[in-house]
């Protein structure tokens, strides 16, 4: 079953086209990494779902029911971390848990909710006089409760320090396991790639990638970087390997040969710097840092790499 | 019953604010204050205190004051209600759970009364304990209706500005719409059928008796609609009417369609705003 269905979607601000023609499906069960940067369109694309606006055009359906029409229903069944939210300055914690509890009509206990995502000691609190970290991981209490089959995290590791992102991966682990859907944006990759099973990267409105973190990254045929350390370098093989298939450069320092190739490309490199009558007494590979993939998806103009 | 918890939410927040005690204070300083003030203005010093007071002669003294207090009160209370949400971000708390925006708009309509009516219910029991010990006569059957038709005049002024508040984003412009709109009722609006007059007649002068429509159209603003309602409390007030329209009182002229006309003042302007906060996007 399909947890999200985007069809066509396109929404214009004035003159400002937020979303183009957007296609996009979550699957029932997967944690799906809604990627970008900022401005690119991902809390437009979170804010139809919740029919916080409306497109202009297309359609977007929820857990097999329409975003428009059947949106109350909808959110019986989905927890939302929004983006650009505030929490009511003068509730507790424990008051905030409580509204949700009430308004899903569910039947958690609002300690053990805060407990979980670790504000439990400031449940009796004023909202108000928490810090940014405190309020996301508040929120993010109010998404999980009533066992929602549907989460829509708006970036949720904003605000937390990288022990509160860590956790957070956890909850979001612990929710897939359960059997919920998990769909959240970020424009921070290492929090995607280190919890989602598939990433759809959005860029100025449109998605350009959709794959797994692997298949992106062959996808995007970034390349590798070989490092060969020879024990004397032999004239003409710079060259040489620069003739290679799948060899984009070929420089030198001192007896390293550094190589950017691509994956399938490293045996032959490996043969013909053998070949040259050097040995080579070590080698390392480096591959491709999801940063630089990130940025050959949204910041370069000369491609568009198709998944 | 999505509304009772965003209602309660509201009415809970509010509690916690520094304005519902306020109010409080103001409403029993208010209260109290006009209630010894009436004994001094029927009484001269002397024997013969408390000879007429009567707690119908308070409502109607109450009755103007009261008519300018509730709406400002109701428009302190109302004009954040929706656009100040939408403004800092916590309606998008709201509405990520299974409420529909009517759902909001019913629930804040019925937690900003609550809040403006904790004020007035207070207020009107210092009152009440005041004048029961120092007046001749206390109708408190009478006295319990004004209370109630009071809480429902504040309603209307808070449905105004939940309205106007439901429509914008702005605080600032919710703020000078409900502004706005007090001064027009509260000030011009009696002005307004003389206007209507001039351009049916070419005059301003109103030879005998102005007609009907010009009583009705003087009917149709809020504190006007909540004195016409009143009339039907106190003792003397038809008869003056009759005498005023020259015999009988037409339908539309009845305390009864003051109370139409009040409720209405309830109705469209939550209608509107929720119409307009619908389409709104977020």
């Amino acid at each position: 079953m399909t947890a999200i269905e985007l069809d066509g979607v396109t929404k214009r601000f004035d003159d400002v086209v937020a979303l183009r023609d957007l296609d996009l499906a979550v699957e029932s069960g997967e944690i799906y990494g809604f990627l970008g940067p900022n401005g690119a369109g991902k809390s437009t694309t979170i804010n139809v779902l919740l029919d916080f606006v409306r497109p202009t055009e297309g359609s977007a359906t929820i857990l097999g029911m329409d975003a428009r029409e059947e949106s109350e229903a909808i959110r019986e069944r989905v927890g939302v971390l929004p983006e650009g939210y505030h929490v009511y300055d003068r509730l507790t914690g424990r008051q905030h848990v409580e509204f949700v509890v009430e308004s899903k009509e569910a039947d958690d206990d609002p300690d053990a909710v805060l407990e979980r995502v670790g504000i439990a000691d400031a449940a009796g609190r004023k909202a108000g006089g928490y810090s940014k970290g405190m309020a996301q991981r508040l929120v993010l209490g109010m998404a999980l409760v009533g066992e929602p089959d549907l989460l829509v995290l708006d970036e949720p590791s904003t605000g937390l320090d990288p022990n509160g992102a860590r956790e957070m991966r956890e909850v979001v682990r612990e929710e897939r396991d359960r059997g919920a859907t998990v769909f959240f944006s970020s424009h921070q990759l290492e929090q995607v790639e280190a919890v989602c099973d598939r990433v759809g990267i959005l860029r100025d409105g449109e998605l350009v990638a959709e794959d797994s973190v692997e298949g992106l990254r062959a996808a995007a045929g970034s390349e590798s970087t070989l490092r060969v350390e020879v024990d004397a370098l032999a004239d003409g093989v710079l060259e040489d390997l620069r003739a290679l298939d799948g060899v984009s450069s070929a420089t030198a320092d001192g007896t390293t040969i550094t190589v950017a190739c691509g994956d399938g490309a490293k045996t032959a490199v490996l043969g013909a710097i053998e070949d040259s009558g050097t040995t080579v007494s070590d080698f390392s590979t480096e591959e491709a840092s999801l940063e630089e993939l990130f940025a050959a998806y949204t910041q370069s103009d000369r491609t568009e790499v198709q998944a | 019953m999505s509304w009772v918890a965003v209602a309660r939410k509201d009415f809970q927040d509010a509690i916690r604010s520094k304005v519902l005690w306020a109010l409080s204070v103001l409403f029993v300083l208010f209260a109290a204050g006009i209630t010894y003030v009436y004994t001094l203005l029927l009484n001269g010093s002397g024997p013969q205190v408390g000879r007429q007071l009567t707690a119908l002669g308070l409502i109607l003294f109450m009755a103007t004051p009261v008519a300018i207090l509730i709406p400002l009160t109701a428009i302190v209370v109302g004009y954040k209600s929706v656009s100040g949400e939408v403004a800092s971000g916590t309606i998008k708390l709201a509405l990520s759970l299974p409420h529909t925006r009517s759902d909001v708009v019913v629930g804040k309509l019925v937690g900003r009364t609550l809040v403006l009516s904790v004020p007035i219910v207070v207020g009107f029991v210092v009152a009440a304990v005041e004048a029961a010990v120092l007046y001749a006569s206390f109708e408190l059957g009478s006295y319990v209706l004004f209370l109630l038709l009071t809480v429902l005049f504040g309603m209307a002024y808070v449905a105004v500005a939940l309205g106007i508040s439901a429509s914008t984003k702005s605080t600032t412009k919710a703020a000078t719409g409900v502004f706005a709109v007090f001064v027009l009722f509260q000030f011009l609006w009696n002005y307004v059928p003389l206007a209507v007059y001039y351009l049916l007649n070419g005059t301003f002068f109103i030879r005998g008796r102005p007609p009907n429509w010009f009583y009705f159209f003087e009917r149709l603003s809020p504190q006007n609609a909540y004195n016409g309602v009143m009339m039907a409390l106190l003792p003397n007030q038809q008869a003056a009417i009759q005498q005023q329209l020259g015999g009988s009182v037409p339908f539309y002229l009845s305390s009864g369609f003051a109370l139409v006309i009040l409720v209405a003042w309830i109705v469209v302007p939550v209608a509107v705003g929720y119409w307009r906060f619908e389409a709104m996007d977020l």
